[in-house]
């Protein structure tokens, strides 16, 4: 007899309908399972019937073919465990076939017959709703994942004798266990930090126009603390946004006991050993690195200068396009990776320079560090800001520092001004500001243009750091509701980028 | 006339100064010590065993003609003890060079000159100080020696440039090499019009151990010994013992007791130096009040505006962040930033470093 399942696989973030056909005939006893198979999907085979056995069912003497179609996608992952084992039964007669219209099957199973969950529950959720798909059955564990989307009739299994006595209509779904709702756990908040007004405000200007930001400064100045904190400040992310977001965190496993989803920006700070492939994705089952699991939010390198030159030339392509495409022999994954690059490092080796009282870090070394990172990776840092230790003082006094809430407020403005004048545009911020359209978006009256003339040749611009300063500029301007960018909104700007790195080494060549 | 064998004898690998003196005068000049024979060898004074068999065994390898030619072709002058134009000042000290190779200039005897000396890896006050200093006192008509090493030596010759003055580098390697590498405009601008000196033929290359010999010579030919900022235990205290031993003054730039790069001027004020209080008496103690009266510096705050008179008030010599600035002015960071772009374009501030502002002179 033949039966059919409907399952799905993920393919880079989304999900693909897969079909699990099932044949039992006559023939010489066997067990075979076809269509494109990774070796973890051809293991289903023995968890299968194993699992078959301990639940109480036995296996036919007769030929089982197992087909897996369309059979030019590869299949891995352990979702296919479940529909195989429900096309058997059906197939040998033990559920009924007609159950499974409009039906979505996923999960693994072990030896013992139980269901265990799944990474990616939530693209497969989102594809099966939008092919129309009135159910799905989910391990049970996934069950809070799978609802998230909330349309479609989720069915938690806990094993198969479970699924079997659902499709065969003598099992009641347990009420979805009372959530309590998380308490609003205690987010990272600006007024935590002391002082650091420049920082600050550099932050702030960073997450309106969605610039990158380096900062530079000795250990213990707030660098990271800042960071972490940058989601608070940018605006919460939308219904499409929340959707992307969440299916590479469901791909990458990290979404479970989420009870909704989060409208929190994610904050990634992968640690400065991460990988060629942590960072970007791959591997033979591909995975989202962490510059897709930073999608729509905050990608935080710290230590800037120990990440390996490799790693940080692998971001550049990301950061022009938004997206990372991984190719295969079997095919090519594109994983989304819109973020904000946020960069901390010291300023030399031992971290303390200028002080010369604890830095005995010669030129030479002093160029070396600097020299690691590469100009291409500095060209992308749109502002940078350079802070000091804190002062004892600002450590100890306690001025009523400014919520995050209240910064979010001016940048959720400035955000809504861009918007608004982009509108017929491809893009949304101010960084994202093409060359061809500075003139038009940024017009400069006489004093500023003059004013730009002269930094130009006093700093010993580039073309791309000239720009930079107008499109920075243009955030200041909208930070400040202001129409045109003046001279003001240009002299910050030109603060802000020390970045040059001609500009960091102090006076010294050839005696200045 | 130096000859190929004065060449030679300078060469010969572990044979000093003291030792050639010596030499010359048992055989009275290079070229008797080259064909004298081993024996006779033995019978000068100084001379142990092992330097006898390293000039004989350099006699045998040393190609005269080669190197002779080599010298002549590097443009590098060179000129003996005893000679006319040998600089006089170093006739005063125990170890006088047998030869002494420059391009450019040598100093003129009648000159009065100063050695600079400091720390390599400097602050902004130590380099600040120094190229004020060497401004000030070049303008008064002194010289300034110094070594070319990155700091306060490049600082104080640059400072002395600009003061419209003469300035000379004495190098631990031979006058044809530009070390360090990124002194390299430096170097031109001194072989061009000023003079760069060593005792080492052209060709050597530096060695740890030259450079204490090449602060004797930087103390020799002054008459006085500045030094500006020095950790405990550097190369600049050694100028400054050279400096005593041959009856030189020593100026010494006090600083605060808690920076690392003053401990060396501190102590060496404790044991006697005089500290540089400020500019206008150290050009009394030199004898230079008089011809600079009249050259007082011109203040530049009098063209500036309130605010920007308020930031440059709270600048110092040594960076400061932004955030001190914010704390110190009371300006928000707009008006702090277009005060401070202000200042630094007019060559009043300098950002030493992203984020962190400082004065300059």
């Amino acid at each position: 007899m033949y039966s059919e399942v409907q399952t799905a696989a993920i393919y880079g973030i989304d999900g693909v309908p897969i079909r699990v056909e099932a044949d039992v005939s006559d023939g010489l006893p066997a067990f075979q399972m076809v269509g494109y198979l990774g070796s973890e999907v051809r293991e289903a085979r023995e968890r299968v019937s194993t699992a078959l056995r301990n639940s109480g069912f036995s296996m036919p003497v007769k030929r089982i073919t197992v087909n897996l179609y369309p059979a030019d996608i590869k299949k891995s992952g352990t979702g296919f465990d479940l529909p195989v084992a429900l096309a058997i039964l059906t197939a040998i007669g033990v559920i009924p076939p007609d159950v499974f219209e409009e039906t979505v099957v996923i999960g693994e199973v072990n030896l013992q017959g139980n269901v265990c969950p799944i990474p990616g529950v939530l693209p497969i959720v989102a594809k099966a709703e939008e092919l129309g798909i009135k159910r799905i059955l989910v391990p049970a564990q996934n069950r809070v994942e799978a609802e998230l989307l909330g349309k479609i009739e989720v069915i938690p299994v806990e094993s198969i004798n479970g699924a079997v006595s659902y499709l065969t209509g003598t099992y009641e779904i347990p009420p979805r266990e009372e959530q309590r709702e998380a308490a609003e756990d205690h987010a990272p908040d600006f007024s935590e930090i002391k002082g650091q007004r420049v920082l600050k405000r550099a932050c702030e200007i960073a997450c309106a126009g969605m610039h990158n930001l380096l900062m530079i400064g000795p250990p213990g100045a707030g660098k990271s603390m800042a960071a972490k904190r940058l989601p608070s400040i940018l605006p919460e992310m939308d219904r499409k946004e929340q959707m992307e977001t969440s299916k590479i965190q469901s791909v990458a496993g990290l979404l479970s006991g989420a009870t909704t989803l989060s409208r929190r920006r994610p904050f990634r700070s992968p640690n400065h050993t991460a990988t060629l492939q942590g960072m970007a994705g791959g591997g033979t089952i591909p995975r989202p690195g962490e510059m897709s699991l930073a999608h729509n939010g905050v990608l935080f390198l710290d230590e800037l200068t120990e990440f390996s030159p490799q790693v940080l030339e692998v971001l550049r392509q990301p950061m022009e396009d938004h997206e990372i495409t991984i190719a295969r022999a079997n095919g090519s994954y594109r994983y989304p990776a819109k973020f904000m690059l946020v960069a901390a490092m010291n300023p030399c080796q031992c971290g303390y320079y200028p002080d010369r009282n604890r830095c005995r870090c010669t030129r030479r070394q002093l160029d070396r560090y600097l020299g690691r990172i590469s100009d291409p990776v500095i060209d992308r840092m749109d502002l940078a800001v350079g802070i000091n230790a804190v002062a004892f003082g600002e450590l100890s006094g306690d001025p009523k520092e400014e919520s995050s809430a209240k910064i979010r407020a001016r940048v959720e403005a400035a955000q809504k001004i861009q918007k608004e004048r982009y509108m017929t545009e491809s893009f949304r911020f101010n960084s994202a500001l093409p060359p061809g359209l500075i003139k038009r978006y940024v017009p400069l009256d006489k004093e500023a243009t003059d004013y730009m003339e002269e930094i130009f040749f006093r700093r010993n611009l580039t073309a791309r750091g000239y720009h930079k300063i107008l499109k920075v500029a243009r955030t200041i301007a909208d930070l400040s509701g202001k129409e045109r960018v003046d001279k003001a909104c240009l002299t910050e700007a030109v603060c802000y980028r020390s970045v040059e790195k001609r500009d960091w080494e102090p006076d010294e060549r050839n005696g200045d | 006339m130096v000859d190929q064998y004065d060449l030679w004898l300078v060469c010969v690998p572990g044979i000093g100064p003291r030792k050639i003196t010596s030499i010359i005068s048992a055989c009275g000049n290079a070229r008797e010590c080259f064909f004298l024979k081993e024996e006779a060898l033995r019978y000068i004074p100084v001379l142990r065993e092992d330097d006898v068999q390293r000039i004989i065994e350099s006699r045998r390898t040393w190609e005269m003609e080669k190197q002779w030619e080599r010298l002549m072709k590097s443009g590098v002058c060179v000129v003996r003890k005893g000679e006319k134009g040998y600089p006089k000042k170093l006739y005063h000290i125990t170890d006088p060079p047998h030869l002494l190779f420059y391009r450019g200039r040598l100093p003129a005897d009648d000159q009065r000159a100063v050695a600079m000396v400091g720390a390599r890896e400097c602050t902004d006050y130590g380099r600040e100080m120094a190229k004020k200093i060497a401004r000030t006192l070049a303008a008064a008509g002194m010289t300034v020696i110094s070594g070319m090493a990155r700091g306060i030596d490049s600082a104080s010759h640059m400072g002395a440039i600009e003061g419209g003055g003469e300035t000379y580098a004495l190098l631990g390697c031979g006058p044809d090499i530009c070390y360090p590498g990124s002194a390299k405009r430096l170097y031109e601008t001194l072989v061009s019009r000023y003079g760069v000196l060593s005792e080492y033929a052209p060709g050597t290359p530096p060695e740890k151990g030259f450079f204490p010999a090449r602060n004797r010579l930087i103390s020799a030919l002054s008459d006085a010994v500045l030094v500006i900022e020095a950790r405990a235990r550097s190369g600049s205290l050694i100028t400054a013992d050279f400096a005593l031993e041959q009856g030189r003054d020593v100026y010494a730039l006090p600083g605060r007791i808690t920076d690392a790069l003053s401990h060396g001027t501190n102590q060496l004020i404790r044991q006697g130096a005089s500290p540089i209080v400020s500019i206008e008496v150290l050009l009394e103690d030199l004898k230079l009040r008089e011809s600079v009266q009249g050259r007082g510096d011109v203040t530049p705050v009098i063209s500036l505006g309130e605010t920007e008179r308020r930031v440059y008030e709270a600048l110092e010599i040594l960076p400061a962040g932004m955030e001190d600035l914010l704390e110190k002015t009371a300006l928000s960071i707009p008006e702090l930033m277009a005060a401070l772009d202000i200042l630094m374009k007019k060559q009043l501030a300098k950002e030493g470093f992203p984020g962190a502002y400082r004065r300059c002179y």
